[in-house]
């Protein structure tokens, strides 16, 4: 974001700047969004001089100032700051002035009257690090507004950049496009020569440059400027009005070198380097050789074989384009140094930038991509700067150029922007929207050559230029109809999954369960509940915390998590269902992505009502799994079986899956008594989980059978079945003994009470009998039955109780 | 003379009304129509009478016969309704009562809006298209003409599993793998769930949604996008709209929009859009002097939180069933 007051812009331009929704709209327009920013309150205020200093009488941290407004009116102004003192200029707040909501008014403080308030940087929306009063350059002239004084209004602009607009991080480029929005001219508010002066200062000792580097940079240029004499204003210090323009533009304040060079990359986008003077005349271009030194920040970093320093006989003195090292650079006791202003690769900077950990002013510029047209210029400015505000004077120079640069010639067939754009583009509209941004054209006959300007390194190939007309005529009000309409039917792969998805989620609707998301990371603890491997977890290397750190292996630890949170609210009837990736390492270490639906229910079957809801039971969540397994057509070689299983995070009684060969298809369970406690839960919660992938590969055509019109017969058998023995064992009783017309079994009645013996439970079966053709008679079951009950006696010791019929 | 009055019909009335069951009724019939009955008595009686007054006679008691018996009918008639009703009444249920017997779950309101989405974009002719959301370096940046050190990718919006896998930061990195695998002419969307490192908060989620769609074809231009979108933003929100497009920048669209629309009085941003860039086509081997395509791409989270006027994007990832449930019947 680029912070700018409107003064500063204004005094760039020749047209007029029109009102701040104004300029919102053109800048909008031009691709640039604006931000509000945070207020200066410097409209009330008065410039005052202190002129007499006393202790509070009744407050020893206080002081009473008496504070000349001008010639007429002196004030007594009551001030905590330690710092005041007879002859310091001051902002001053009146009796009436606004701080935003804050209103001064006269008031006693501890029983002296106190008619305002002496202002310190912070209190007047400026972010600085000091809190005590502002002392004012002391020719800031009495009784002026603070306003007039900081050459500053009351709009500042703070306007979004989009990557590709670092041209515009420059009050030298943002004028551009309010020019271009203002139908305007806009330039530097000082005079620029078209050779700028200290090309012609005495040459020191040529710049080394490393060959392998030479591809990275385009010019080099270095100035060695001294400080003239002991008069040269030793306490050189920033002007107010400077200091207001760094701070709102984010910049913090430093000793009168660094701000000026600030400064001057503000207003031409070119970032400056300040070496200490102390150094020799020896510098070079290089890659690092594993160095490490302590930059600016304070932090230390290795400078490696991808990184290109400026060396000062053989020690790296800065990271290209980035930042310098803090012993060499420039410091406020310095009586010469050398100043640098390049231009760098915006490649080279870019590995800058993302390889070292710190954001910088400098490095944010040059990975966008500076103006390699302007160096010069923009070195020039700031030795004028440092010679008219901190008393130094350039000596000599050094320059090494190297081969970097910008290719800019572009060829526009121009019938291209109407191809892109579906809309009449007339070539003189194209030619005058390009001259408008700056492109210098050579016309031929169908297309253009085109020369973008040395700022817009964007501007690379024809598509762009497309974009530029579209940002200069906007979009016409009306588009015909343009599109052709094709036939499309989708028969993809991609569309079958995701059809399937949906059908199951309808299914999972029907059943009560409502669809939820979860975040897909999670804490690692908690990621395991339900996969105990943690080697074949899938971590993030920069998390936004450690409880988002491990990707989810299974979609139940955030299902369980929520149906925490609803309980919590006393929402105890809860069904929950999420379809989402889960993620895993295979033996490789490959990451495996695999789409799951699963399911967490707890409370009753039914909701609470007068009528008996039920408690749910391990077989509420089986038959639910199975019919939403059986709810899309699988493919007919598909058998699935259902096998108890020992399932992770699962009660090792109450958990099972459903089988299809060596593939798990679904899983089902009580979620484990540990996991219910250690979540501090009150009550059994059931969970399953369908592998999406698995149906969806699986998928075949669904088929009607014909019914056959044949009354059915009904068998029921009531057995006394052994604990130890399961019902699938059964059924394949059941299935091998009664081997023509069963259609149906049905368990009408599981009963274990005092007239059962021990260690068993009494089952009641209703067998349905029906054939395609014909009415059945008894004779036919008969001795099917028989054999059955048989075979249940003597293979699996089950009696029968009672009759057969 | 006449054998029988006929103020014997009133009669028969009069001793019907009290008569509430089929037993009364029966006894009643007897009594008036039985073979002691007056009008048995009186058909007796006009035996012994000359021809012509028999005939007089006969026909008299007749009339006065029927009219009897179709009182007892209508009579025995409303007995049996009343019978029913009462059986009926013994079934009687409280139809006021609380019905909350079967249960009903809800999909996610984000589903919905996607849902409305895939079948605009299907009516439209658009395919759907998925891929992974670990993705890899190449097809979430490099691939989409965005560089390993291009200055958007800071390594602080992407969460990175190592330095080639990442949590996918858009669903962009799916044009790239279907444009590898199909030739033009190519209409695909591709929805699902991306990632950024943002912490959440009110407006920002780690993981949210989009989807994005994609047009590659001969004769694409910037105007086919936006009769796109119109139709598509005008289908989602169900009334016309006006569409504002601004420039802005995306690394893989070249001219690269956003796009407002006027919505509720103020000025909404609702997606990013743009024409293919060249690069992106070269990459995948496809000629950009020969084919051209646009792209664009939708928050289905904001959509969602427009659409259904939720202010926290929190409430879309927290599970809370009376949220999803949005059932405020007390019947």
């Amino acid at each position: 974001m680029l912070v700018v007051n409107h003064q500063w812009l204004q005094t760039w331009l020749d047209a007029t700047i029109p009102s701040p929704d104004l300029v919102d709209d053109f800048l909008l327009r031009q691709g640039f969004e604006t931000e509000p920013v945070a207020p200066v309150f410097t409209q009330d205020i008065v410039i005052g001089e202190i002129i007499k200093v006393r202790k509070h009488p009744n407050a020893d941290k206080l002081n009473l100032c008496s504070v000349r407004i001008n010639d007429q009116t002196t004030v007594e102004i009551v001030c905590g700051c330690p710092s005041v003192k007879v002859g310091i200029k001051v902002a001053t707040a009146l009796d009436g002035a606004t701080l935003g909501t804050f209103k001064i008014e006269k008031r006693k403080i501890r029983g002296v009257l106190s008619n305002g308030m002496l202002c310190s940087m912070q209190e007047l929306g400026l972010k600085v690090s000091s809190s005590g009063i502002w002392h004012l350059n002391v020719q800031a002239p009495l009784g002026q507004s603070l306003d007039s004084w900081l050459q500053r209004s009351l709009s500042t602009y703070g306007i979004e950049l989009t990557p590709n607009r670092g041209d515009c991080l420059s009050v030298r480029g943002m004028a551009r496009e309010f020019a271009i929005g203002l139908n305007g001219q806009s330039s530097e508010p000082w005079d620029v020569a078209s050779k700028p002066e200290f090309l012609s200062l005495p040459a020191q000792k040529p710049i080394r440059i490393e060959e392998k580097v030479a591809s990275l940079i385009d010019e080099f240029h270095l100035v060695k400027l001294d400080k003239t004499g002991p008069a040269a204003a030793p306490e050189a210090q920033t002007p107010d009005w400077r200091k207001v323009r760094l701070v709102e533009a984010g910049f913090s304040l430093h000793h009168c070198v660094v701000d000026i060079l600030n400064y001057a990359m503000l207003e031409t986008g070119q970032p400056f380097h300040a070496y200490s003077g102390k150094l020799s005349d020896d510098f070079g271009l290089r890659f690092g050789q594993g160095q490490t030194e302590m930059l600016l920040n304070g932090e230390k970093a290795e400078v490696n074989p991808q990184t290109l320093v400026i060396e000062n006989e053989s020690r790296p003195v800065c990271i290209a384009g980035y930042m310098g090292m803090l012993e060499s650079a420039s410091c406020e006791t310095d009586d010469s140094i050398y100043l640098e202003a390049a231009g760098f690769q915006s490649s080279q900077i870019a590995f800058h930038c993302r390889h070292y950990p710190w954001h910088t002013q400098s490095g944010s510029r040059f990975e966008r991509g500076i103006d390699f047209g302007y160096t010069s210029k923009a070195m020039q400015r700031a030795i004028d700067l440092l010679v008219t505000y901190a008393g130094y004077k350039p000596q000599s120079r050094s320059y090494v150029k190297g081969t970097a640069s910008q290719p800019k010639v572009i060829q526009l067939p121009y019938r291209l922007v109407a191809d892109i754009l579906g809309f009449d583009c007339p070539e003189d509209k194209i030619q005058a929207a390009l001259i408008k941004v700056g492109c210098q054209l050579k016309g031929l006959k169908a297309h253009c050559e085109v020369n973008a300007p040395s700022w817009r390194n964007d501007l690379q190939i024809p598509e762009s230029l497309v974009s530029e007309y579209l940002r200069i005529y906007g979009m016409p009000k009306s588009i015909q109809r343009g599109i052709k309409a094709t036939l499309n039917v989708s028969t993809s792969v991609h569309s079958i999954a995701d059809q399937a998805i949906d059908q199951l989620k309808q299914f999972m609707v029907g059943q009560g369960f409502y669809e939820t998301y979860n975040y897909s990371f999670g804490d690692e603890s908690e990621m395991c509940a339900f996969h105990t491997d943690g080697d074949t977890l899938v971590k993030l290397r920069n998390p936004i915390s450690s409880a988002f750190k491990t990707m989810r292996p299974s979609l139940l630890p955030g299902l369980m998590r929520q149906i925490k949170k609803n309980l919590a609210k006393q929402v105890t009837d809860v069904r929950l269902f999420e379809v989402g990736q889960c993620f895993t390492r295979d033996p490789s270490g490959s990451i495996v992505e695999q789409c799951i639906l699963s399911a967490v229910m707890t409370g009753s079957v039914l909701p609470e009502s007068w009528q008996d809801g039920g408690a749910l039971c391990f077989a509420h969540a089986k038959s639910i799994m199975q019919q939403a397994v059986h709810r899309l057509p699988l493919r007919h070689d598909q058998k699935l079986a259902w096998h108890p299983a020992v399932i992770v995070g699962m009660h090792p009684h109450q958990s099972g899956q459903l089988v299809s060969g060596d593939s798990v298809v679904g899983q089902c369970g009580l979620v484990h008594p540990e996991i219910i406690k250690k979540m501090k839960i009150q009550q059994d919660v059931f969970a399953f989980s369908i592998s999406m992938d698995w149906l969806i590969a699986h998928l075949g055509h669904e088929i009607y059978r014909s019914v056959s019109n044949q009354p059915t017969m009904r068998r029921d058998l009531s057995l006394i079945v052994p604990e130890s023995v399961p019902y699938e064992k059964i059924k394949e009783e059941i299935q091998s003994s009664i081997f023509q017309y069963l259609i149906k079994i049905v368990i009408f009645d599981i009963y274990r009470g005092s007239q059962i013996p021990d260690g068993c439970y009494s089952m009641s079966l209703g067998l349905i009998f029906q054939s395609e053709e014909k009415t059945l008679v008894d004779e036919e079951l008969v001795p099917m039955i028989s054999s059955l009950v048989a075979n249940l006696h003597n293979k699996l010791n089950i009696k029968t109780r009672g009759g057969n019929d | 003379m006449t054998v029988v009055d006929d103020s014997i019909i009133q009669q028969c009335m009069q001793e019907l009304e009290s008569i509430s069951d089929q037993h009364g009724l029966d006894q009643v019939k007897a009594k008036y129509l039985g073979g002691k009955s007056v009008i048995r008595e009186a058909f007796k009686r006009i035996a012994t009478l000359d021809p012509d007054a028999r005939a007089i006679q006969s026909a008299s008691i007749n009339t006065i016969k029927r009219e009897i018996t179709e009182i007892i009918f209508a009579k025995k008639a409303s007995i049996a309704e009343a019978e029913t009703l009462a059986e009926l009444a013994k079934d009687s249920v409280d139809t006021t009562l609380h019905a909350n017997l079967c249960r009903q779950g809800a999909l996610h309101p984000l589903t919905k809006t996607l849902d409305d989405l895939k079948r605009l974009l299907s009516k439209m002719g658009f395919d759907i298209a998925n891929g992974p959301e670990v993705e890899r370096f190449y097809y979430n940046f490099t691939a989409l003409n965005t560089p390993r050190y291009h200055p958007a990718v800071t390594s602080q919006d992407t969460l990175y599993i190592d330095d080639d896998q990442l949590l996918r930061s858009h669903t962009s990195c799916v044009q790239i793998r279907m444009l590898e695998k199909h030739n033009p002419p190519l209409r695909i969307f591709s929805p699902g769930r991306v990632f950024r490192a943002d912490t959440p908060d009110a407006t920002h989620s780690p993981c949210f949604m989009q989807c994005e769609g994609l047009v590659v074809d001969d004769c694409s231009t910037l105007r086919d996008l936006v009769e796109t979108l119109k139709c598509l933003l005008e289908g989602f929100f169900k009334q016309s709209l006006e569409l504002r497009f601004r420039p802005s920048y995306f690394p893989f669209t070249e001219p690269s929009l956003e796009c407002d629309i006027w919505f509720k009085n103020r000025w909404l941003e609702v997606l990013g859009c743009g024409m293919v860039h060249p690069n992106v086509l070269t990459s995948v081997d496809i000629d950009p002097q020969k084919y051209r395509g646009f792209a664009f791409g939708l928050g289905i989270d904001r959509l969602t939180m427009l659409r259904y006027q939720i202010d926290d994007i929190r409430s879309l990832y927290d599970g809370d069933q009376s949220f999803l449930q949005q059932d405020d019947a007390l019947c």
